[in-house]
């Protein structure tokens, strides 16, 4: 069994991703993944969502994490938003 | 334009006019009314004032000074809530002597000041440089059909003072920028972003960390919206979060992605009861972003934010951004692009409605692509178009050259107002052998040249 932690996905990354929520595996022989890694790998996995990474929040299990922080790690079982602006009205 | 077309046009013209009088009319009427109240409320309690905290953003000559006590036409309007724990006397008392400033009196500002009105806030500021259009209405419930053509923020003072004659409420018929913000914000104790563009947001998010006021800051699109509190309680702003706005490409307006009218009542809504909160000082919670999704399980969820950046440029610890800036420029779009036309091609790869109309008519072999969301194409399209949306044609050019009787026969593409099609034609021009070209000014066009029975929406 691959350690897995768990992406949801608000607003416009939804629409580019079309998932709501995914699980994802931590790198073989791993335990976590660190932000950047993290937002390598997502924008692998969805095309659309590279420049939506560009201004968009993260938060671990509902606490906002500063995407340049390198001492931030997504370990298994976390849950990670993506969270872009939304600024209409 | 024809005859009968201008003939029309003139009536209308003419009738507008006269509404316009009728309601100007019926503001000077209530603006009498209220004078009236407010020096009744003067005379009865004057008397009784004492040293009670009165809030420095109430002007002392225009507005009244009975601010120490409420009235009995108070009590009994606003029983209920002054029953309730944690509300009160001393609660209602507190919304009395508070000012708000409301940026934008369109879906969100709208459910806000009215329950602001309702509630007793003292003095309500509105902000809005727009027109009512009949397109608000499903979601902008401060007007209605008869205020069309006239200004939001004067029909928002309209209904306001209809609804609650004790609440002051200033109408700014201005765009706000960075040349009057300052001066406007000042003048208030909370302020409600519920402003439609980036460029606002970011001006709003300065202009209070400049001030020192609270920015109860809503957003909301199709069906999510967002709540936040910025510069309040040492938590962060927007550019601490933000630090640089999105490419003006990639925002959507609720023109062109739509929008739920209750999904942005209920951030309105929050946004009221946010400012009411920190109006009457009992809010225990950590800063925090709350997230609404119509569409997911659970409908809200709440992101804990951390106390301010230490290196943001403007709040932070060695902020570099003293003054104002130029917001338009910054954003690279401002509040009054809605949806900015495009001009990607030359004339030679774009068609005239008419022209397009006489071609169809005379039985010219070509393919129609309209590259709108199936969801637009199946509000109302064209007999015999096929439809392609502009984010998944990339993968399809293979379907678009099987549809082509010959070759070389000609594409041509439409979209809404004529933008995505341009976008496309230069997608299609790598690929295909013959002619390519957009329709100018798509459907919305199309109605006004060509078939007047096709719907705009
Ligand atoms: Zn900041």
């Amino acid at each position: 069994m691959s350690k897995e932690f768990t992406v949801l996905y608000f607003a416009s990354a939804r629409d580019a991703t079309n998932v709501q929520s995914e699980k994802i595996s931590l790198p073989p022989q791993s335990t976590s993944i660190s932000l950047e890694n993290l937002t390598i790998l997502l924008k692998r996995r969805h095309e659309k969502l590279a420049p939506i990474l560009e201004n968009s929040l993260y938060a671990i299990n509902m606490e906002y994490v500063e995407n340049d922080d390198q001492t931030i790690l997504v370990k298994e079982g976390d849950e990670v938003a993506v969270i872009p602006p939304v600024s209409g009205g | 334009m024809d005859k009968s077309e201008i003939q029309l046009l003139m009536v209308l013209n003419s009738r507008l006019k006269e509404e316009n009088e009728q309601l100007k009319i019926r503001v000077k009427e209530l603006e009498e009314k209220l004078d009236k109240q407010n020096s009744l409320l003067i005379s009865n309690t004057h008397n009784e004032s004492n040293s009670r905290k009165t809030c420095n953003t109430f002007d002392k000559d225009t507005d009244s000074p009975n601010l120490e006590d409420l009235t009995l036409a108070e009590y009994m309007r606003y029983g209920r809530q002054l029953i309730l724990p944690g509300f009160g006397k001393t609660g209602q008392l507190k919304l009395k002597n508070t000012s708000m400033l409301i940026v934008g009196a369109g879906g969100l500002g709208a459910p806000a000041a009215i329950y602001l009105a309702a509630t007793g806030v003292g003095k309500l500021g509105i902000i809005d440089h727009d027109t009512v259009e009949k397109s608000n209405l499903q979601r902008q419930i401060i007007h209605n059909e008869s205020r069309e053509g006239i200004s939001k923020a004067q029909s928002a003072k309209m209904t306001i003072e209809e609804l609650n004659s004790l609440c002051k409420c200033v109408a700014y018929e201005v765009l706000l920028d960075s040349s009057n913000a300052l001066e406007i914000v000042k003048k208030y104790d909370i302020v409600i972003d519920a402003t439609d563009n980036v460029a606002t947001r970011y001006l709003l998010n300065d202009v209070c960390v400049i001030a020192g006021k609270p920015l109860v800051s809503g957003s909301a699109l199709r069906m999510d919206g967002q709540l936040t509190v910025y510069n309040y309680k040492r938590g962060p702003c927007y550019r601490c979060l933000f630090p640089k706005p999105p490419p003006p490409e990639s925002i959507l307006n609720c023109a062109d992605g739509g929008v739920l009218g209750v999904v942005t009542g209920i951030i309105g809504c929050l946004q009221a009861l946010q400012a009411i909160k920190i109006a009457i000082e009992n809010d225990e919670s950590p800063n925090n972003l709350l997230i609404f999704s119509a569409t997911s399980y659970p409908l809200f969820r709440s992101m804990k934010l951390r106390s301010k950046k230490k290196d943001c440029g403007l709040c932070g610890e060695h902020p570099f951004i003293t003054e104002l800036q130029d917001y338009v420029q910054f954003c690279g779009s401002g509040a009054l692009d809605k949806s900015p036309s495009v001009k990607l091609l030359g004339y030679e790869d774009r068609i005239e409605p008419k022209t397009y109309r006489n071609l169809r008519n005379e039985g010219t072999p070509h393919v129609l692509i309209d590259v709108r969301e199936t969801v637009q194409y199946d509000i109302c399209s064209l007999p015999s178009s096929i439809n392609i949306p502009l984010k998944d044609l990339p993968s399809k050019i293979e379907e678009v050259k099987k549809s082509l009787e010959a070759p070389n026969t000609p594409v041509y593409v439409i979209c809404r107002l004529g933008n995505d099609s341009q976008h496309a034609v230069n997608i299609l021009k790598n690929y295909l052998k013959g002619e390519v070209k957009d329709i100018i000014g798509g459907l919305y066009k199309w109605s006004l040249d060509v078939d007047p029975d096709f719907p705009i929406y």
